[in-house]
């Protein structure tokens, strides 16, 4: 009893990297996390080539490794599988490359801990404090418009890896894109299922680094005509 | 019509030789197999109608001409030429889902063999997980 009383005080928050070649920042991603007292943290190293793997093990955070690489979307859902299955209550998806901030989470979660909504969406568009490269920002802006026509849902920033949502919402969101086409996916199934969602602004830290390692600008076409794809298979 | 097959006997092409030779060679292929049992009846079946149809066509091509009219076309050849892109297209439409359902299936696999692997290391103490680290 005391014990259900506890889980329900406190919510189990994981919190879900996925990481592919990410030696150079995932060590201070994990060491910035673990400041805001998150200690609940899967890595899920996305079959890298280098030492991502062993400096996730050595951070002492629970590592899940692909034996190969499959694409941002699969390592996202194996995260969140696992995250489901050590039980968590509220899962958070956050980026490895540091271009996250670990004092945003608390804002994030506390809609969904107040079970207002089941999704809170990171948005850098709400407010100013994210220094946008401007050619990044019209993609962002274009990838909006296409989202709205696909699923008739105006968000402010759609291609945010910074999410927090519920255990059912993260039930019902099973991504099944391997690639970067589950930013826009999720949202589909935000749409079908009815889940309540809410955009919270956050801070996007755009280091050299980070947009070396982001995505770069060409592969936009890439995710567009596999978005395309999948909607028409439908 | 007599005397018009007569006629295209006598100015035989030499593709139509070609093609007789190939479509028999194929024949016999699929006679052997079959002797082998590397051919269902029906595979045989159908190779050897194949051939068949191949061997009429090369001895009468204006019978082409006959189905591709029926269909619509001018020409046998125009006939031939639209039914096999239609088929293509089709095979590789069937080949693009043949192929996502492998990605799914790999990716299915992967995560499993992680899945797994997380769960033999929460089985193991913590000196046989230092040592495991330092093994990478």
């Amino acid at each position: 009893m005391k014990r259900i009383d506890n889980m329900k005080n406190k919510p189990k928050i994981y919190i879900v990297i996925p990481a592919y070649n990410e030696e150079n920042s995932i060590s201070s991603v994990i060491k910035d996390l673990k400041k805001y007292n998150y200690h609940k943290i899967i890595v899920v190293d996305d079959g890298s080539t280098d030492n991502t793997l062993k400096i996730a093990r050595q951070a002492r955070v629970i590592v899940v490794r692909h034996p190969i690489n499959l694409g941002q979307g699969a390592a996202l859902r194996t995260g969140m599988d696992l995250a489901l299955e050590l039980g968590a209550d509220i899962i958070v998806t956050f980026d490895a490359d540091g271009q996250h901030m670990a004092k945003d989470i608390n804002k994030l979660i506390k809609p969904v801990t107040s079970k207002e909504v089941d999704v809170a969406l990171g948005s850098r568009f709400m407010d100013h404090s994210s220094n946008t490269p401007w050619l990044k920002k019209v993609l962002l802006k274009i990838g909006i418009i296409l989202i709205f026509f696909m699923y008739g849902i105006m968000l402010t920033d759609t291609h945010n890896g910074l999410k927090a949502m519920s255990r059912l919402a993260a039930q019902k969101i099973s991504i099944e894109s391997r690639g970067m086409e589950h930013a826009s996916e999720i949202i589909g199934k935000i749409k079908v299922n009815r889940i309540k969602f809410k955009e919270i602004p956050v801070t996007i830290k755009y280091s050299k680094y980070s947009i070396k390692k982001g995505q770069r600008i060409s592969n936009s076409l890439n995710i567009f005509i596999k978005m395309l794809t999948k909607w028409f298979m439908k | 019509m007599v005397y018009e097959i007569e006629e295209e006997i006598k100015m035989i092409k030499p593709i139509q030789v070609i093609a007789i030779i190939f479509a028999i060679f194929l024949l016999l292929k699929a006679i052997l197999r079959l002797k082998n049992k590397k051919l269902t009846i029906n595979e045989f079946l159908f190779w050897s109608a194949i051939s068949v149809i191949l061997i009429i066509l090369s001895i009468f091509p204006q019978l082409s001409n006959i189905v591709a009219n029926f269909f619509g076309f001018g020409r046998g050849l125009d006939f031939f030429i639209v039914s096999s892109i239609l088929l293509i297209f089709y095979l590789i439409f069937r080949i693009y889902i043949m192929l996502e359902e492998l990605d799914s299936k790999i990716v299915k696999l992967a995560r499993s063999i992680s899945l797994k692997e997380i769960k033999d290391i929460k089985s193991l103490d913590r000196q046989q997980l230092k040592d495991k680290i330092n093994q990478i």
